[in-house]
């Protein structure tokens, strides 16, 4: 089931893991893409991927709305502006919703979260927890900015201890 | 002198407003004001091989980047003189599909419903009518695999490619995508109860003019090169090449996006166009459905374009099913993409985007290589449309306070689904 890029085959809920990495962003808008890169960087660690699935998910949240049932815990690693200096990372379990116009595109992230919780009793239970990333860039590029790139360990580390965590 | 101001358009793809100015009694002024920056799209593809053009192209858009793909390369091969193969055409047909799929599921069930029962979002919607806005990612998710089965990949498809595929989908994923569909027949008649359910919208109505594919099938998204312009009975035809003679581009001060119009008449494209130039399409349960729906064509509403769209919706769904029938029972081959031989030359193609006529021209030297693109989204090509029906909204309203006024002017903006970001092309050579 872990998968450095793209969508997984389905698996049934009853037979995931317990706990998901799902990484979030957008690989040609230079920092928005973090949490793609540290999903990727997660999916390399062995003892990791044994307890947790992990999946690089690209920019649209709605789509990996199959993933979640089944699900004690989800750590969404995503880019934000303005929440800090760039490279400050921040865990939080809730984020405002309705901060961004809606568009025909896509819900932002926490909208598509909050979507997903009215409409599916299943997750009840499942707890969220966002590990977040200020950035300093969404130009349209590939690579993240100096600061970003050198906070990457920190937040694949952070990442990595909380799936630990919750796996015991 | 009154104004009202709508300073975002929310529930569509980028940035617009609506702006009215009133003189006593008379409307002086409607704007659709498109403030979206241009993307410049065009003169970045300048120079760029022929393989290299509908990846870049398809960039536009996110939502509608499987009809960016294909129409690129269909104008790209128009250039060069390459006939694909009749299996590559059912294909790119049923790619289309998936991209409409997607697309009218998301807008109908969580951009334009909400409007209609009087929910803000459909997020808030999600808690009294949780039926409604799961069918529409129900039908969104479908969309995406049907896309993701064929062009690789569900956004910016990348296995679509000058003379053909990259690779043909397997048996099984034609026999997975076949058990989603039929799976998906049961939403069908989900579908058609909802939309019939739906207060009746009637804020405004205008002679209109209609253009859309005229498709050999009379059903296609894909197939064709001439454009049919109908209003009040009058019928006009407009080939691919000559598709500037249709669209007529202007800019206009307040919009990033050309206007277009048709011997001086603004015209809609989209699905309420499509269906009045194709009516042969709406037999068995379409034609039961829109009875329900109380639609009646040609239609001088443009919020009938929501029916429309939800009428298509069911059409994509058992046409998508009817291909992947074909394919299994014919056996699919295992084609490669035609060798290229650039050449010299100039290449249109005309298809049926989601939100109506999308036009690729490109002018290629004998390397093969861009020296001049031009892309109309369908956005841009209503704008004129959309700026006409607001007008018409504000004469034909009897109670003019802001909020009335300010309600139904975005429901019928939202009706055409218009993606702004599509529409702000700017520079051309």
């Amino acid at each position: 089931m872990n998968a450095a890029a793209g969508q997984p085959p389905p698996v049934a809920p009853q037979d995931r893991r317990p706990v998901l990495i799902l990484g979030l962003g957008n690989p040609l808008m230079s920092d928005d893409a973090v949490g793609l890169r540290a999903a990727e960087m997660l999916a390399l660690d062995p003892e990791l991927i044994l307890r947790a699935d992990v999946i690089a998910g690209g920019a649209d949240l709605l789509r990996q709305m199959d993933q979640f049932a089944g699900r004690r815990r989800v750590i969404l690693i995503d880019a934000a502006e303005g929440a800090g200096d760039p490279g400050e990372i921040s865990v939080v379990e809730d984020i405002p919703c309705g901060q961004r116009p809606e568009s025909a595109h896509a819900l932002s992230a926490p909208d598509a979260l909050d979507l997903m919780r009215r409409l599916m009793p299943e997750l009840a239970e499942t707890r969220f927890t966002w590990v977040l990333v200020s950035i300093r860039s969404v130009d349209a590029r590939a690579g993240l900015s100096p600061e970003i790139a050198a906070a990457l360990p920190k937040v694949v580390e952070i990442a990595g201890a909380l799936a630990s965590r919750a796996v015991h | 002198m009154s104004t009202i101001v709508i300073e975002h358009l929310a529930r569509v793809e980028g940035h617009g407003g609506i702006s009215v100015e009133l003189e006593g009694d008379t409307v002086t002024n409607v704007r659709f004001d498109i403030f979206e920056g241009s993307r410049l799209l065009e003169p970045l593809v300048r120079g760029k091989r022929y393989d290299e053009v509908a990846p870049v192209l398809s960039r536009i858009c996110s939502i509608c980047s499987a009809a960016h793909t294909l129409t690129s390369l269909k104008a790209t091969e128009d250039a060069f003189g390459i006939h694909v193969s009749p299996q590559t055409e059912l294909l790119r047909e049923l790619m289309f599909r998936g991209e409409s799929i997607e697309s009218h599921a998301l807008h109908v069930f969580l951009l334009a419903v909400p409007d209609y029962l009087n929910y803000p979002s459909a997020t808030a919607m999600a808690a009294d009518k949780p039926a409604a806005v799961l069918l529409g990612l129900r039908l969104k998710k479908l969309g995406n695999q049907i896309q993701e089965a064929i062009g690789g990949r569900a956004v910016h498809p990348v296995n679509a490619v000058v003379g053909g595929f990259g690779r043909v989908p397997t048996v099984d994923q034609l026999i997975g995508l076949r058990s989603s569909l039929l799976q998906a027949a049961a939403d069908e008649d989900t579908v058609i109860d909802l939309i019939a359910s739906l207060p009746a919208t009637d804020f405004c109505h205008s002679d209109t003019f209609f253009a859309a594919l005229r498709s050999p099938s009379h059903d296609s998204y894909y197939g064709g090169d001439e454009v049919m312009v109908m209003s009040n009975g009058n019928r006009a035809i407009v080939r691919a090449p000559d598709y500037r003679s249709l669209t007529n581009e202007r800019s206009v001060p307040h919009s990033h996006a050309k206007h277009s119009t048709f011997k001086g008449n603004p015209f809609m494209v989209g699905s309420l166009a499509r269906l009045t130039v194709n009516p042969r399409r709406l037999t068995g349960k379409l034609a039961v459905a829109m009875k329900r729906f109380k639609l009646q064509l040609p239609s001088d509403n443009p919020m009938d374009n929501n029916k429309a769209q939800a009428l298509e919706l069911i059409n994509d769904l058992e046409r998508s099913l009817e291909i992947i029938e074909h394919l299994l029972r014919d056996g699919i081959k295992d084609e490669r993409a035609m060798s290229v031989h650039p050449r010299a030359g100039t290449g249109s193609a005309i298809t049926e985007a989601p939100r109506g006529l999308l036009i690729h021209s490109y002018t290629y030297n004998e390397e093969g290589r861009i020296v001049s693109a031009d892309v109309l989204t369908p956005t841009s090509l209503n704008a004129a449309s959309i700026e006409l029906h607001l007008r018409r909204a504000v004469e034909q309203c009897v109670d003019r306070d802001e909020a009335t006024l300010t309600k139904r002017l975005q429901m019928i903006a939202r009706a055409y689904d218009p993606c702004i970001s599509c529409s702000v092309h700017l520079v051309r050579k």
